[in-house]
């Protein structure tokens, strides 16, 4: 079994196809393109040019055009005048600047130039194509002039003649006479763009550059190697005629006896060429040599000697060789089960290609995932719900020990009556610290349905106990307090009762005082009364002023004996009374003094505790859409366990999404 | 040619004793004007009673004394210059006495002239020591016509004075005159006017001017006569006056473009002298005929003309257009008598090498024919020369030569080539215009001179009221090019020949038969032509146009 991450699986299987064989191909490489020499009529190696003779110097430049063009070149140089008839796009290269430096150059635009050719005077050559070019006879230049000045003077769009640097370019004007048009038999002629080679084909060796193959059966034919007309051409095979092909630039041409015709390639029209029996033998030999493709039909791939041919099948793009191995890649498949993924493999395979001597199929089998969108199944989330809450009770009863060994901290430095209590209470409080480290260290979604209820009953145990050790510190902790107090308020009443028997001798004296200046004032006031009622008025006046002052005094004595009086009667009361406690107000709860202090929770809490009835699985994920269980496992050793896991849940086994 | 001599007139005013006449309407004297006019252009007694029914002989006695009196006649009753005036207008002359401003302006031209006259009161103001002797006395006798109120006319009859010398008041005046000569030589007509201004008469001593009214005169001066006296003198120094011509003979050197294209020059002269009629200054001579001094300045003269023309016309021509062109150019003008020559093509090309434009435009179509051109097409030119008799025309061709002096029905015999047509086709752009259409009616003659019966087909470019012309001188309804060709219209001009025993065939020619013209009035197929160059090719019905083939073929009509 495996063992590891689980991943994709890439499988293979290998087919031989050596005995297949080929309907129809092009089968290329089996012999190099025959060669041929330069010969009086067709050369590919030209003479040096000589400076022309003539006057006038007549050019057609096709695309093929540099050796024309070096021709030109050297009879640019004299003095003679040089028409050209070029494309629509000619004008841009290095070889036209080199041209545009030839003062004597009358150049006109046509839609499209057939080939390029070079008349001067009776000598004439045209260049057929593939660097071939192919001398013409006095009368087909004469023809080919005709052509020329057809074009020149009716077809011409644009003129343009150089100033020794460049070409200007301007609309052509009117003619200045008409061209007779070319005869049917000229050995030269313009024709429209969908002629035809016009001799009898049958038994010649013919060249076509494009176009459909001939209805009638050519002794050799050279048709362009392709995908196309495989048909036509398996017809023509099996008919004997011998399908070959080389690409050497050649246009549609036949030779046959000591006649033949080249009709060059065009889309606004084409070139007809009668060919002279001497110019027909030397195409002749041309068309007789090795070809560098050759049409079969029926081939054996495992044929040794195509070991290094191409072949050009039909509706392909390009030739190919043959392919030691064609490697097939198929789509991914996706195994039913995770136990089943080693096991996948297509029912049926497609076709191997044509040219592949053997045939590797290779697939990816993907286990089964996750589907995507898959959330967290609710069990998973309610034991940890569950984990949750465990921590936070058994954090909080942690928490309300550390705070009850402050305090007593705080009571032990306060209140040294309550030391030997306190040695009590410091071991009750290590002994439950240790069980709330020990319950915190386990998980109720770890041990299940049942163990769960078992830790939930001993953390309620703890919690208890933590509160009777917080109550029993604080009934201590008052008791103390009230001692305290009485001992204090009992010193303070006896100074006071010190204080009182010292002060009363002082205050009665006082008194005594006070009252016989009361007695005086009054003794004079009467005396002032009576005098002033016979008094004149001038002693009348000192006389009120006397009473005023008098009463003034006399009020001030009454208020002093009051005070006197009164200070004798609370001393009195002092010494006369007995030592009395008043208990100090009771201090403000716990609850309310100390935000969040542990206050022990009512059992009632604790019932409403939702213990999940399924235990967790042992191994993966437990995730869930669209109401199917999945359990997620990323590891084959987890196999085993996980398929028992998945049982017990009802889910399914799978890998992670991203397999 | 023309001219306009002008010079300002001195205007003298003055005021004097006169006795005048007036033209006033006389019905009865313009009735016995004309009964003598019809008369024996004579009054007598019979005239007078023939005038006048029931007039006794003493009483016509003294009507013709009147006569005399006035003028009307003479003293043997012969009717005077201006009886015949009166006869004409019936306005007679009532003679007057008294004193007269008057506006007098004097040139050799109109003589001693009376410009305008005023009626004046005489008063005795006593300044007799102011009146002088009249520096001009107008003419006696004459009929002037008032500058100011072309109405009034009157004639000075005398001017009455002590010891025969008149004397007036000079009287200053603001006056101005111009006298204005034009001269029409090709038209032999001149004119004079006056023009200015001149106070108005009656305007109690406010000088107000008014324009002077003058409708022209001739003088009837030969005018071709008076260039003959200039030659000797200011045309002297520009060229040599040719009397016989009646143009100038100048130097090619100077002259401007437009001079030498429209062989009419324009001359400023400081100075020139009418015998008799006085002398003028800085006239301008304009439109004077010329032509080439030498056969040198003709030959310059007629390649400058040519040259201009190519350069105001650039094209590609062939070498028969460029003869014909040059031939055109020369031509009836002052230098064909000097028969400049068109240099050969070679030297043309030689000259245009240094402007491609030129050089490309008469090299192409002679490098780039079609067909062979003879060799004495290629060489010069010379105009009015006589053609050669015999040409090395090339094969299949025929060839008619410049000033060959072919007859046309010489032309159609070689165009023909022995066959006798049933239709011909004559395809030609321009088939209108006088002289060619008279070479049509000449060409129509010559083929039915030859197949009486043969059918004139004319394909040509032109208005319905030349196809009426073509179809009055063929026969048959001309066609058009556009209902033949389309828009891919034939350049050249096109002979077909078809007849029914063979294949017909064509000629494509490099000019038109129709450019032949004759040297006299009346000519027939057999009269020599005039020719400029002409080449028909011989073409077979495969070499030509669609249209043609059709028409060889009897596809068209």
């Amino acid at each position: 079994m495996k063992q590891g991450t689980i991943h994709r699986t890439l499988c293979d299987r290998v087919d031989a196809r050596g005995e297949a064989r080929l309907p129809t191909a092009w089968v290329g490489g089996e012999a190099s393109p025959g060669a041929c020499a330069d010969g009086e009529w067709l050369t590919r190696t030209l003479p040096p040019a000589v400076p022309a003779k003539e006057t006038a110097i007549l050019a057609f430049l096709g695309s093929d055009s540099a050796d024309a063009i070096a021709e030109l070149l050297v009879h640019a140089a004299t003095k003679a005048r040089v028409y050209l008839l070029v494309g629509p796009q000619w004008g841009t290269d290095r070889a036209d600047a080199a041209l545009a430096q030839g003062p004597r150059l009358l150049v006109r635009r046509v839609a499209e130039v057939p080939a390029s050719a070079v008349l001067n005077g009776a000598e004439a050559r045209l260049w057929i194509g593939g660097d071939w070019s192919l001398r013409l006879d006095p009368a087909q230049a004469q023809a080919l002039r005709q052509v020329f000045l057809r074009l020149f003077w009716h077809e011409a769009t644009e003129e343009a003649w150089s100033d020794g640097r460049q070409f200007a370019w301007h609309a052509v004007g009117e003619r200045p006479f008409d061209v007779p048009a070319m005869p049917a038999a000229a050995a030269v002629r313009w024709e429209d763009p969908d002629a035809h080679l016009s001799g009898d084909l049958g038994g010649a060796l013919l060249h076509l550059s494009a176009g459909l193959p001939p209805e009638v059966a050519p002794r050799r034919l050279w048709f362009p190697a392709g995908p196309s007309h495989h048909g036509q051409l398996a017809r023509l095979a099996k008919a004997g005629v011998e399908v070959v092909w080389a690409d050497r630039g050649l246009p549609d041409l036949y030779v046959s006896g000591g006649e033949g015709e080249v009709l060059m390639p065009g889309a606004q029209g084409r070139l007809r060429l009668r060919l002279t029996p001497s110019q027909s033998a030397a195409l002749g030999q041309l068309l007789a040599a090795a070809p560098v493709w050759r049409f079969r039909t029926e081939a054996r791939i495992g044929d040794a000697a195509y070991r290094n041919a191409r072949f050009w099948l039909p509706e392909e793009a390009s030739a190919s060789g043959l392919q030691a191995e064609q490697l097939v890649e198929l789509a991914d498949m996706t195994a039913s089960s995770l136990r089943e993924l080693p096991t996948t493999a297509p029912v049926e395979v497609p076709a191997a290609q044509p040219l592949a001597l053997t045939v590797r199929y290779q697939w990816t089998v993907v286990p089964p995932r996750v589907p995507a969108g898959a959330v967290e199944d609710v069990l998973v989330g309610r034991w940890r719900k569950l984990d949750q809450d465990w921590q936070a009770r058994l954090a909080t009863v942690q928490e309300a020990l550390g705070e009850a060994k402050h305090e007593r901290g705080r009571m032990g430095r306060a209140l040294q009556r309550l030391q030997s209590a306190l040695l009590g209470f410091e071991r009750t409080h290590g002994g439950l610290l240790q069980r709330v480290e020990a319950l915190r260290a386990q998980r109720p979604s770890l041990v299940g349905p049942g163990g769960a209820a078992t830790l939930l009953s001993q953390a309620a145990e703890v919690e208890d106990a933590a509160r009777k050790l917080h109550g029993e510190q604080d009934a201590a902790e008052r008791k103390a307090r009230e001692d305290d107090e009485r001992d204090r308020q009992l010193a303070a009443w006896q100074r006071r009762t010190e204080d009182a028997k010292r002060e009363l001798p002082n205050r009665r004296a006082a008194l005594k005082a006070a009252e016989q200046r009361r007695d005086a004032c009054a003794e004079e006031l009467r005396g002032v009364d009576e005098a002033m009622q016979a008094a004149d008025k001038t002693a009348k006046k000192n006389a009120v002023a006397s009473q005023r002052k008098l009463a003034d005094d006399l009020q001030r004595a009454e208020k002093e004996i009051a005070k006197h009086r009164n200070e004798i009667e609370d001393l009195a009361q002092q010494l006369a009374g007995c030592f009395e406690f008043r208990p100090p107000p009771a201090p403000a709860s716990r609850a309310q003094q100390v935000k969040g202090r542990f206050v022990p929770v009512a059992s009632a809490a604790r019932s409403a505790v939702d213990v999940p009835d399924e235990k967790l699985p042992e191994v993966g994920t437990l995730r869930s859409h669209k109401g199917r269980r999945y359990l997620v496992i990323d590891s084959w050793d987890h196999l085993a366990v996980g398929e028992q896991a998945a049982a017990r849940l009802a889910a399914h086994l799978v890998a992670p999404e991203n397999t | 040619m023309r001219c306009e001599l002008t010079t300002e007139i001195a205007v003298t005013r003055v005021t004097v004793f006169a006795e005048l006449a007036f033209l006033e309407r006389r019905p009865e004297l313009g009735l016995l004007c004309r009964t003598a006019r019809d008369h024996g252009r004579s009054i007598t007694t019979s005239v007078v009673q023939s005038a006048l029914p029931g007039l006794p002989d003493a009483g016509a006695t003294n009507v013709i004394a009147w006569c005399k009196m006035i003028g009307l006649c003479d003293a043997r009753g012969g009717l005077t210059a201006l009886g015949e005036d009166v006869a004409q207008s019936d306005e007679a002359p009532v003679p007057e006495q008294g004193v007269y401003g008057l506006w007098l302006a004097q040139h050799p031209v109109f003589g001693r002239r009376v410009l305008s006259v005023e009626r004046l009161a005489s008063n005795r103001d006593h300044r007799f020591e102011a009146i002088e002797t009249l520096a001009m006395e107008p003419d006696r006798g004459k009929v002037f016509r008032s500058v100011v109120n072309a109405k009034d006319r009157f004639i000075v009859r005398d001017l009455p004075s002590n010891h025969g010398q008149p004397g007036g008041l000079p009287v200053a005046t603001k006056a101005v005159c111009r006298f204005r000569w034009a001269l029409e030589f090709d038209q032999a007509r001149d004119q004079w006017q006056l023009d200015g201004v001149v106070e108005a008469p009656n305007t109690n001593g406010k000088a107000a001017m008014v324009p002077i009214r003058h409708d022209p005169e001739s003088d009837g001066l030969d005018l071709w006569q008076l260039v003959a006296t200039w030659a000797t003198g200011p045309l002297a120094a520009v060229g040599r006056w040719q009397q016989a011509q009646r143009r100038l003979a100048v130097s090619f050197d100077g002259l401007a473009d437009g001079e030498f294209e429209s062989f009419r020059k324009s001359l400023a002269l400081r100075k020139v002298e009418v015998p008799g009629k006085g002398t003028y200054q800085d006239v301008t001579l304009t439109d004077l005929p010329i032509g080439p001094a030498s056969a040198q300045d003709a030959q310059r003269w007629a390649l400058a003309r040519f040259d201009r023309h190519l350069a105001a016309n650039p094209g590609y021509r062939s070498r028969a257009a460029v003869r014909a062109q040059f031939a055109q150019l020369t031509e009836d003008t002052p230098l064909e008598a000097f028969a400049p020559t068109l240099p050969s093509h070679d030297d043309l090309l030689a000259q245009a090498c240094k402007d491609p434009q030129r050089l490309w435009s008469l090299a192409a179509p002679v490098d780039l024919s079609p067909f062979t051109l003879a060799a004495d097409e290629l060489g010069p030119m010379r105009i009015g020369a006589p053609g050669l008799v015999a040409v090395d025309a090339p094969e299949g061709a025929v060839r008619v030569p410049y000033q060959a002096g072919w007859p046309m029905r010489k032309l159609v015999e070689s165009l023909l080539a022995g066959h006798v047509p049933a239709r011909v086709l004559l395809c030609d752009r321009y088939v209108r215009g006088e002289d060619n259409l008279k070479m049509l009616q000449l060409l129509v003659a010559a083929l039915r001179a030859v197949a009486p019966s043969v059918i004139v087909d004319v394909w040509s470019e032109g208005d319905a009221a030349d196809y009426k012309k073509i179809r009055q001188l063929t026969g048959t309804a001309p066609r058009s090019y556009r209902d033949e060709f389309g828009r891919d219209v034939p350049h050249d001009r096109y002979f077909l020949v078809r007849h029914a025993s063979s294949p017909g065939f064509g000629w494509q020619m490099s000019n038109s038969p129709l450019h032949a013209r004759l040297d006299v009035d009346d000519g027939g197929p057999d009269t020599r032509l005039r020719w400029k160059d002409l080449t028909a090719t011989r073409v077979q019905a495969h070499e030509i146009a669609s249209a043609f083939r059709n028409w060889l073929t009897g596809g068209a009509r």
